[in-house]
This record gives C-alpha cells, sequence and structure tokens, in this order.
C-alpha cells in the first residue's frame, strides 16, 4: 500500500488560475493517487487470504485499517503544514535520541521486510506475465526502480506511479460484476467470532491491519508534505485526500476480499502461493481478469518499492538532520541518495536467490502490526502540543480516534507475535 | 542575531535540525555545552555534533559499538565531531540556522567522502533533475 500528497501545481500551468479551480485539482490528484497507491503486496494477499478463508467476515478489519490510516495520515499532514517539519523531525527534536533511535530501528526493520516483499511482488507479476522466473526479474526491478529514484523528482515518483494504478480500478469492476452477497457484505463492517479456526482468524486480523496501517506510510506522506511546501492553507486539500484517497483505496481491497469470498471460499482454495491469486478475477472479468490483476499487482508492488525506498532514506536523512530531497540532485544529499540505493539494492537480494513465500510478506505485515507503538502513540503529544501546532492541535473528535488507534496499536504489538506463531501456518 | 524569545534548550534547541549559511542541513543538535566561569552567568558555549556525542547520550552499549567501529576504521574518538560556538546562531524556528560554512565542518565528512568517492562517480548525479 502506499500513499502520498498531492503535489502544489504551478498556476501558470493550470488552465484557470483561480485559487479554488487549483485546489480542486490538487484535490483529485491526492485522491487518484490514493486510489491508485493504496494496493500492494500486502493488502492484495491479506485480503485474498482473508475472503478465500473467512468470506466476508474480516470486512471489519480492513474497516479499521482503513479509518486508522485516513486519521493518521489526516494528522501527520496536518502536522507537516502547520510545522513546515516532518513527523520524523518531530519525533526527534520532541522525543529526544534515545527513542528515536528505538523508533528508527523499529520502522526501519518492518519497512525493509515490506521492500523485499514489495520487489517480491513485482517480480511474481512479471513471472506471471512472462514465465521467467521471479529470481532473475528481481535485480532488474531494483535498478530500473533505482534509476527512477536517481534521475525522478518526487512528482514522477508519486503521481506517475499512482496514475498507472489506476489499473486496479478494474478490481471494483471484477467485484460487481462477480455480484457478492451485498448484505453480508454490508454486516461484516461488524466484527464477528469465528466459527472455525480462531487462530488463523485473528492472525489475518492482524496482517490486513498491518498491511493498511504501514508506519511508512505516513512517514512518507509527511514527507511529501514537506517536499511539496504545504502550509496552512492545504489543509482542507490534506483532509480531503487523507479521507477520500484512502477511502477509494480501501475500496479495492474490499472488492478483493469479496471477489476472494466468491470465487475462491466455495472451492476451499487456501492460498499459500501469489501465482494462486492471478485468478481471482478471471471468473468475473474472463481473461483480461488475469492480465488486469497481474498488471494492478506489478503497478502497485512498484509504486510501493519507490516509496518504502524513499521513506527509508526519509527517515535515517531527517532523523540525523542530513540534507534530503527526492528534488534535489543526488550529488547534493549523497548520504539520502546512497540510502536509498543501498535499502532497494540489499532487498533484492533474497528475491534474487529464490526466497519467495507468501507467508514471508504475511509475517512483513504482522511486524508492521507490532512496530505501530513507536510511531503512533507519539502524535498524541505532538499533535495536542500548542508550541507545535498553534491553533491546529487536535479536536476531541481526532483525539479520541488517536487514542483508540493507540490502544489498537499496543494491543496489536502484544498479540502480533503470538498469532503469527499460532495462526501463520 | 534574530531577537528570539522564550527559547527553551530542551524544547526548541537540542536535537533541533542546523542549517549552515548556505541554507543546507549540516545535522542536528547532539549536545549543548555549557560554561560557568567565576563571576558570570553559565552560559550556553557550544553546539555539538556528530556521532559519538550521539553515541553518549544513548549509552555505554552504543560508545563500546562506536569504539569497535571507530578502531576498524582507524579513527579517533572524536573523529566527526564538530563543536560550533553558540554565537555562530542566526535564527531559531523551523530549523536553526548557523553563521557556518557546512562543507567544511568535521561532522560533514561522510557526506563529502560519498560526493567524492560514490555518488560524483554515478551519471546523473549531477545533472538536473528530470
Amino acid at each position: 500500500m502506499s500513499s502520498a500528497s498531492p503535489r502544489a501545481i504551478p498556476a501558470d500551468l493550470l488552465p484557470c488560475s483561480d485559487h479554488a479551480m487549483k485546489k480542486w485539482v490538487e484535490i483529485a490528484l491526492g485522491i487518484i493517487t490514493g486510489i491508485g497507491g493504496f494496493l500492494e503486496v500486502g493488502s492484495i494477499a491479506t485480503s485474498a487470504q482473508a475472503g478465500s478463508e473467512f468470506r466476508y467476515q474480516l470486512t471489519w478489519a480492513l474497516a479499521l485499517g482503513v479509518i486508522s490510516l485516513a486519521f493518521l495520515m489526516e494528522m501527520t499532514g496536518r502536522l507537516a503544514a502547520v510545522s513546515k517539519r516532518t513527523y520524523v523531525d518531530l519525533l526527534r527534536e520532541h522525543f529526544g535520541m534515545r527513542f528515536f533511535l528505538v523508533a528508527l530501528i523499529a520502522v526501519f526493520v518492518v519497512s525493509f521486510m515490506v521492500l523485499t516483499a514489495e520487489i517480491d511482488g513485482v517480480s511474481t507479476a512479471l513471472q506471471m506475465a512472462t514465465g521467467i522466473a521471479f529470481q532473475w526479474w528481481a535485480i532488474p526491478v531494483a535498478v530500473v526502480g533505482w534509476l527512477l529514484l536517481w534521475r525522478g523528482t518526487f512528482g514522477i515518483v508519486e503521481q506517475g506511479t499512482a496514475m498507472l494504478g489506476l489499473v486496479a480500478i478494474s478490481f471494483a469492476v471484477g467485484a460487481v460484476k462477480a455480484h457478492p452477497d451485498w448484505g453480508a457484505l454490508g454486516g461484516a463492517f461488524v466484527p464477528s467470532r469465528p466459527t472455525e479456526n480462531p487462530a488463523r482468524y485473528w492472525y489475518l486480523a492482524v496482517s490486513i491491519l498491518g498491511a493498511s496501517i504501514s508506519p511508512y506510510l505516513y512517514l512518507f506522506y509527511s514527507a511529501g508534505a514537506v517536499e511539496d511546501g504545504w502550509d496552512r492553507e492545504y489543509l482542507s486539500v490534506n483532509r480531503v485526500t487523507a479521507g477520500l484517497g484512502n477511502l477509494f483505496g480501501g475500496t479495492l481491497a474490499l472488492a478483493v476480499i469479496g471477489t476472494a469470498a466468491l470465487v475462491f471460499a466455495p472451492a476451499h482454495v487456501h492460498i499459500d502461493k501469489f501465482e494462486q491469486i492471478g485468478s481471482l478475477f478471471v471468473s468475473p472479468l474472463g481473461r483480461a481478469g488475469f492480465w488486469l490483476f497481474v498488471a494492478t499487482l506489478c503497478v502497485t508492488c512498484f509504486g510501493a518499492t519507490l516509496e518504502i525506498a524513499l521513506s527509508i532514506a526519509y527517515l535515517i536523512a531527517q532523523g540525523f538532520g542530513w540534507e534530503w530531497s527526492e528534488d534535489l540532485r543526488p550529488g547534493r544529499d549523497s548520504r539520502f541518495s546512497v540510502t536509498y540505493t543501498i535499502s532497494i539494492v540489499v532487498a533484492a537480494i533474497p528475491a534474487a536467490l529464490g526466497i519467495s513465500a507468501l507467508s514471508l510478506t504475511n509475517m512483513s505485515m504482522v511486524l508492521s502490526a507490532a512496530s505501530l507503538p513507536f510511531t503512533v502513540i507519539p502524535l498524541i503529544a505532538l499533535m495536542n502540543d500548542g508550541k507545535v501546532m498553534g491553533r491546529h492541535c487536535n479536536g476531541w473528535i481526532s483525539n479520541i480516534a488517536l487514542i483508540c488507534i493507540s490502544v489498537l496499536s499496543i494491543v496489536l504489538f502484544f498479540v502480533s507475535l503470538p498469532l503469527q506463531i499460532k495462526g501463520g501456518g | 542575531m534574530e531577537p528570539v524569545d522564550g527559547v527553551q534548550l530542551v524544547h526548541d534547541v537540542l536535537d533541533g535540525c542546523l542549517t549552515d549559511r548556505n541554507g543546507r542541513k549540516i545535522g542536528r543538535v547532539d549536545a549543548l555545552v555549557l560554561t560557568l566561569t567565576d563571576g558570570e552567568p553559565l552560559r550556553v558555549s557550544a553546539i555539538l555534533i556528530g556521532g559519538q556525542v550521539r553515541a553518549e547520550r544513548v549509552g555505554k552499549w552504543m560508545v563500546r559499538l562506536r569504539g569497535a567501529i571507530s578502531s576498524v576504521l582507524h579513527h579517533d574518538r572524536e573523529f566527526g565531531v564538530s563543536r560550533v560556538p553558540f554565537s555562530a546562531v542566526r535564527g531559531i524556528a523551523e530549523t536553526i540556522d548557523l553563521d557556518v560554512d557546512g562543507a567544511t565542518l568535521p561532522s560533514g565528512h561522510l557526506e563529502r567522502w560519498l560526493g567524492d568517492h560514490v555518488t560524483g562517480h554515478i551519471p546523473g548525479s549531477q545533472g538536473e533533475k528530470k
């Protein structure tokens, strides 16, 4: 899953220089970015597994993840727009070196694991398209990704992949054509206890939450807001982007759950390989469904690969006060550009060695969920610090939501490992 | 220095992001040096930037780890530590602006080394971003 902020559009590039029109264009771009960027290897895999094993029953976990992420993105975007600093900047400045180091290690480890899974996802999509084994694709994928980061600007990375990711809308078309039971789907927004295999049920719930609320998502969003020069004028854009972008993106993940419930569950398909998911949309969309799935998996995982590699570099560069910007020439921020270079190349090694397992993707999503307290709980203090936020501190709705997400993150921290052991098989 | 009022050293200065006179980010305030001389009030005399200073803030295990790395690289303990007089501070806001050239500071050695030996040799590192 990926996320992004809408770019500031130069007034002279717009057909109408009207301020309101400019805002609408930015909002539209932000929503498109959210739609194209929401899906990635983790959300596709966990949603397909959930649908095939528990039909619609885990829809509530996806909804909870989408709502939580929308709140976290809105807050980190607002933080960046008001303070002109990224969330990582403020983590270091307000919580000191010791706490920052713990958060850095936690986020770095899970982000790196997710990056490995994304490169695996792109390589698997290319294997499905060409028949050439995935391990041959891993290094070329990393090199193309690196070239885009090396030569491209933040806008190219963010919006280029998001625009291509619009192919994911085919998931919604496929789901509607599969004729889901809308009543049952709607009812599944309310959590229910599993009738069988509770360990697996809760394990998949945690996996879905981990795929939905990966820390790199809101760290990247916050850095993107600073890259794009957001200020207080962008607060409404931020609110709409975080809300609608994630809502539409989450709808596509829901389409995967709904279709898997109709296609895989009746045949008792237990998904343990990416390739099995390739037939998900063949039933509603015919042969085109296979190619649309492969294209979506490839593009969305590639977009996430770029964003996670950048997120890792943002995390380290911002934490230590290095010069950083994807818009700068790499020679002007050597430490930053070398960091994303090393990250993307090293993350390709497991796939290049032939290590590809859906269980590893699941594990990275579960660990991602476990790492949440380190980046969620500090937000409570920052979003209520008048010296940082001025009159844009959290209101009571945002604070209740943030406290609930914090409690959820603590629960996930404690249950993730036991569930990985009991339900991850 | 621009007039500032009500600056809290820990909240507003320690760990703050530093920029040099060219507006480039050059690190963070890893530590502050306080000086007490006879008959004078306590004053902040310098800003310290560098890995060794950060390691000391984290704990003994980090100091030992860093010491081991330094001995492998044949660096002395204080290698890469910059000591900037507090009088060089020109402003305290989102960043702390210093009247120094960051390119000459010891703490910028990794950026310079990577620029000279790695990124400088890769095509596209100096061209305009497309």
